[in-house]
């Protein structure tokens, strides 16, 4: 019987590192490609266009510097991403404490946007402090950066204490999500607005999906657009 | 090759746009060139121009890539196809992306009102190339 649950468990196991793998590659044969190809266009530009003027050329070698700063920045967090959990040990966290760190952190969005953050008292729990904390941030983050134009963030967290795992909602009151991109999201380097409207790199909710995958949870959403987002992750007793 | 008049590119990606459009300047094969990163605003700036009836404005070519958020590459062309054909029909719409995916190519051969499957970074020859296989004249207006 324990056999099988471990062997379960591999096969889990296996199956989340294939996608993840299968993402990785993706990831580097678009993502990475984009600011390369520039590197290249830009480059044989340089080399063909005989009529430009040195501004024109002075730009194009801005644009190449640019996009390889763009391809070294991405390969840092492709990295980061990776490293997320390796070599970091379990231990006892108070949430609260985390949670105020975090508020810290975003004390200048906060301030800017007048946002309001409420929270349930939060529980201390055994877990990847540094990634916790890297969770809610990116979690409170968002549901500060995607608020409605005009409006004021009103962020809601709390916590429930189930028999086999904690579960967490981080709510807004946002511009909510598509529910066609509700996969999209958790993937490395997406982005679903256009760059001008919300800045990121893409990241957040990435980690974020493999901090609590780490965490033997799960991370969901449940949005409409116009109304706000809900994100719940689950973050196992038994670690 | 006659010169055409007008093309507009849509690529969410500033760096591809700039470069984009100085090839085909120095491709001399249109006049004007306009590029858009957000893919939305190109299509409200095309349909006004198809509603109203601008007929100096209208591109002949319209360069679109896939991957774009909001907005992707596919959904643009789904709703350029909803505009009424006897408006559009002038304009020819050919892919440009980086993606060099065969499910993509495959999808975009099924695909009436796609001429053609351009892989970036784009170059004059590939401009050439494109310009002479599809017949674009068909399209273009006399």
């Amino acid at each position: 019987m324990e056999l099988k649950r471990r062997e379960i468990g591999y096969k889990t196991l296996l199956e989340e590192k294939s996608k993840e793998l299968e993402q990785f590659s993706y990831i580097v044969s678009h993502d990475l490609q984009t600011p390369l190809r520039n590197i290249i266009l830009f480059t044989e530009l340089l080399e063909m266009d005989g009529e430009a003027s040195s501004e024109t050329k002075a730009e194009y070698i801005s644009y190449i510097k640019d996009s390889a700063r763009q391809a070294s920045e991405q390969i840092k967090m492709l990295l980061t991403y990776s490293r997320l959990g390796r070599g970091k040990e379990i231990v006892k966290v108070d949430l609260e404490e985390v949670l105020s760190d975090v508020k810290v952190r975003l004390s200048d969005k906060i301030g800017i946007s007048n946002a309001v953050i409420l929270s349930d008292s939060l529980p201390v729990i055994r877990c990847f402090p540094d990634e916790m904390r890297e969770l809610l941030f990116s979690l409170l983050d968002n549901a500060i950066k995607f608020k409605k134009i005009f409006s004021i963030p009103f962020v809601r967290v709390s916590c429930e204490s189930l028999e086999e795992y904690w579960r967490f909602k981080v709510s807004d009151n946002g511009i909510g999500i598509d529910e066609s991109n509700f996969e999209n999201i958790f993937l490395i380097f997406r982005k679903v607005h256009h760059k001008e409207k919300y800045e990121g790199a893409g990241l957040g909710l990435a980690m974020a999906k493999k901090i609590v995958e780490l965490h033997d949870g799960s991370l969901t959403v449940a949005s409409e657009l116009g109304k706000g987002s809900e994100f719940i992750f689950t973050i196992s007793k038994h670690l | 090759m006659k010169k055409l008049t007008k093309v507009v590119i849509v690529d969410d990606n500033p760096y591809s746009n700039i470069a984009s459009k100085r090839v085909i300047q120095l491709s001399k094969t249109f006049d004007t060139i306009q590029t858009f990163e957000d893919p939305v605003l190109a299509f409200s700036y095309l349909q006004g121009l198809y509603e109203r009836d601008i007929y100096s404005e209208i591109p002949d070519l319209i360069l679109v890539d896939l991957n774009m958020p909001e907005m992707s590459g596919w959904d643009f062309i789904h709703t350029f196809e909803l505009l009424p054909y006897e408006s559009t029909k002038v304009t020819d719409i050919k892919i440009l992306t980086g993606s060099d995916d065969d499910d993509d190519r495959r999808k975009a051969s099924t695909l009436s009102r796609i001429s053609d499957f351009i892989t970036k970074p784009l170059n004059i020859e590939k401009i050439m190339t494109t310009l002479d296989r599809n017949q674009i004249n068909k399209y273009s207006p006399i």
